[in-house]
């Protein structure tokens, strides 16, 4: 593998951790004495330490690296971070992603804050120290020869001969092992790397650097074997096969396994060196080497052949080596989007192909049974691939809305408000198309409703009677074949008529316009709408929603809002489920076919003449069980003919929308198909009815009816 | 990062690849002039392991030269501990 293609996944990995960071710091703070999430947030700051280090980006390993001794600080210890501790965690989260910048854009120098941040770990690790010195212990070797530390790292019998071959080594071992606290662990690297070393931007020596952070380099001992005379040589060509590193650390082994993520399993090896003093045997040591992959246990995804359990003698006692059971075993791969998108491409064109074949007359009227029933197998894989591939694309909205912990965090301070989220439904998945494109609409739209949606100051709202902290909800659901997210406050609402007045002056309304409630609040979307009084440095400058909705709508999607005044204010995105495929009803209007979004669809039937009506002025209406629902002419709305055909002789198709039900007359029901949405090129596409065309089977196109647009 | 004075070359251990690439274009064909080669600046450790093995390389093709940090198996470097390997190795089996 190249450097540069290494350099790339660095970025990508890096990137992940990156943006975990503030997500895990919130919920630290939320629970600042969960272990477990201090552990995690340890891990993505050590790793980010190891890798930057390891492509030379000084910058970002030296500021991370001082970020992994305040944490390391918290995790060997009762004492937990409290709010302005989380303030310095966050502010170098910051740090670290402008660090980062600098570091893959080769920019020179370092971020402002950089400085003040490293300063800053210094001050707290001191402070922390100052007044937990007087707890320290310290330990000497004679503290082992009281434990009994061999059945801990027991080893077969044969394994033992096996270490005990190498008496260089082992005199080595015994003698080093004597140099370490109680505190602290002897270690074992070997290094086996390949002879392109140096091509790849890796070095021996960057891994000594890496592992003198992390401890005391005992000893290394080199096979210089293979290297050959001067007229042979390349020295940009790795002739070490092997270096054996005694490194005296108090990390374990999955920490410093981290060092060597970015090499090939086979080119390092972690073994902990430990020994046991015998009295039985007058001091004959016996040596013993518990000996693990370290990648394997940090990754926990599958047992190495070589990396067998031990025997244990004592098993309450024994430090067994974790192998996950077969229901644990999940591995991942990670995919270029690129190639998913394509392979979602060929599975469109795949189902095209198979409604093709299913709707071909000549095989339809081939009366073999055997060839039906494969036609019929193909249509039912087919569409279980189409599933999951589509399923390939779904992520849950979780991480978006775990962001918006920070985003919340962050705006109520500057606008010294005090305000709560509650989030539900992150579990709800979206296409990984719609959770990118999300992400910026959603934290314009929280800040949003801390800045101008909740009360201006905690006494007023109390005033009101509510609670002195607001609430800022994130909620996620389907809802009639689409994906809600709402972004709701408890604040003041929005002023109708101040909004509807704005619009007057604006000239983005006439004064003869009806405009309803949702109408008027859909005006502050509008470019340069904004009736904030004060313009706040998190939102109000009115552009923002307007841009907010722009990326919805690129989406295909749109935002509704509703609100009440001193109530509250509910901002709702709706979006489609997915990009690509949809399943459709496919129905005949004046000769043409047009498809139906099935999702959209509560039912279709021909009705009795008995139940259709017309209202003077208002259209005609079906009654179907007591509900009535306007009828909508699909030929009339879309402008194909003029023909009026009688309501009780077509089919009408019950299908909902945002304004409720009503039904569609059609002349007739073709089928259900899954069809490939194409887009329609500027030409169609402002065309409200319409929201795609699509090649159907026998290689007609249809347009897709847009159930939005078709009654308002 | 090197310079020859007469018969003695004198090398720091912080140079980088590149630099180990030049050095050893520049020694290859000086080698039967240089009697010693020896190490400048103290409390440095290797920038890269190629340089470990040039001096070794160097010692195999001519060993007689005399290279003061590859005298015994072993050198001690600041930061990266005692550097060891036997003695056989020193021995130009091709």
């Amino acid at each position: 593998m190249d450097k540069e293609k290494l350099k790339e996944i660095f970025i990508e990995e890096a990137s992940e951790i990156i943006e975990k960071l503030d997500i895990e710091i919130i919920n630290l703070e939320e629970k600042p004495d969960d272990k477990d999430l201090l552990n995690e947030l340890f891990r993505g700051v050590h790793t980010l330490k190891g890798s930057a280090n390891s492509f030379g980006f000084k910058r970002l390993g030296e500021f991370v690296h001082g970020f992994e001794d305040v944490l390391d600080y918290y995790r060997g210890g009762d004492d937990v971070p409290q709010r302005e501790h989380i303030d310095i965690f966050l502010d170098a989260v910051d740090v670290i992603k402008e660090v980062f910048e600098y570091e893959i854009n080769d920019t020179s120098g370092v971020p402002d804050r950089y400085q003040d941040c490293i300063d800053a770990f210094r001050n707290l690790i001191n402070a922390k120290k100052n007044s937990s010195e007087s707890d320290e212990v310290s330990a000497t070797l004679d503290d082992l020869d009281s434990k009994d530390i061999s059945s801990e790292f027991a080893l077969d019998d044969d394994e033992t001969t096996k270490e005990q071959g190498s008496s260089n080594v082992t005199s080595l071992q015994k003698e080093l092992l004597r140099s370490l606290s109680e505190t602290e662990i002897l270690l074992k690297i070997v290094l086996t790397l390949d002879d392109d070393l140096y091509l790849r931007g890796q070095d021996h020596t960057i891994f000594l650097r890496l592992l003198k952070s992390e401890g005391v380099i005992l000893s290394s001992f080199w096979d210089l074997s293979k290297v050959p005379p001067l007229n042979e040589l390349d020295p940009q060509k790795n002739y070490i096969p092997s270096v054996e590193i005694y490194l005296k650390t108090t990390k374990d082994i999955e920490e410093i396994g981290e060092i060597f993520e970015y090499l090939e399993d086979y080119e390092y090896k972690i073994e902990e060196i430990s020994i046991n003093f015998s009295d039985e045997e007058e001091n004959k040591e016996e040596e013993k080497v518990k000996e693990k992959s370290a990648k394997e246990e940090v990754k926990n995804i599958e047992s190495q052949p070589q990396a067998k359990p031990r025997k244990t003698q004592k098993s309450e006692n024994s430090q067994e080596i974790k192998t996950p059971s077969a229901s644990q075993q999940r591995s991942f791969v990670k995919i270029d989007t690129l190639k998913l998108d394509e392979l979602f491409d060929s599975v469109g064109e795949l189902v095209i192909a198979q409604n093709f074949l299913a709707e071909n007359e000549k095989i339809n009227n081939i009366k073999d049974e055997n060839v039906l029933k494969t036609i019929e197998t193909l249509s039912k894989i087919t569409r279980l691939i189409q599933n999951r591939v589509m399923s390939l694309r779904m992520v849950p909205i979780r991480d978006t809305f775990e962001k918006m912990k920070r985003v919340v965090r962050d705006s109520s301070r500057k606008v010294k408000k005090e305000v709560k989220l509650i989030i539900s439904g992150e579990d709800t998945e979206i296409d990984k198309t719609m959770v990118d494109a999300l992400s910026d609409p959603l934290i314009h739209m929280i800040r949003n409703a801390i800045d101008h949606g909740l009360e201006a100051t905690p006494e007023d709202r109390e005033a009101k009677g509510k609670n002195r902290e607001g609430e800022v909800g994130l909620r996620a659901y389907h809802k009639g074949g689409n994906i809600v997210i709402e972004i709701s406050d408890d604040g003041r609402g929005i002023n109708r008529d101040k909004v509807y007045k704005k619009a007057l002056e604006r000239g983005l309304i006439s004064e003869d316009e009806e405009l309803s409630d949702s109408q008027v609040f859909g005006l502050i979307m509008q470019a340069g709408f904004s009736t904030a009084d004060k313009i706040s440095d998190i939102s109000g400058r009115g552009v923002g929603l307007d841009v907010v909705r722009s990326s919805i709508e690129a989406l295909r999607g749109k935002v509704e809002i509703e609100s009440k005044l001193d109530k509250g204010s509910k901002f709702c995105i709706l979006l489609p489920l997915t990009l690509a495929i949809i399943d459709g009803m496919l129905v005949k209007s004046s000769g043409e076919t047009f498809i139906i979004p099935t999702l959209s669809i509560v039912e279709s039937f021909r009705p009795h003449e008995d139940i259709v009506h017309t209202a003077q002025g208002q259209g005609e209406f079906v009654n179907l069980r007591d509900e009535l629902l306007p009828i909508v002419r699909l030929n009339r709305i879309l402008e194909l003919d003029n023909n009026n055909p009688k309501v009780c002789e077509s089919t009408l198709v019950c299908a909902e929308n945002e304004n409720g039900r009503f039904a569609i007359l059609v002349d007739e029901l073709v089928g259900r198909q899954q069809v490939v949405i194409k887009t329609l090129g500027k030409t169609l596409s402002h065309l409200k009815e319409v929201s795609g065309g699509a090649v159907l089977g026998n290689g007609e196109i249809a347009l897709i009816l847009n159930v939005e647009g078709l009654y308002n | 990062m090197f310079n020859i004075d007469g018969e003695v070359l004198n090398i720091t251990l912080d140079m980088g690849l590149d630099d180990v690439v030049e050095l050893k274009n520049f020694i290859e064909s000086r080698l039967e002039y240089i009697d010693e080669i020896g190490i400048d600046g103290s409390g440095k450790d290797f920038a890269t392991s190629s340089l470990l093995q040039l001096l070794i390389s160097i010692k195999k093709s001519k060993p007689e030269i005399k290279i003061p940090l590859l005298e015994g198996c072993n050198f001690e470097l600041k930061e990266f501990g005692k550097i060891s390997w036997t003695e056989e190795e020193l021995v130009d089996n091709g």
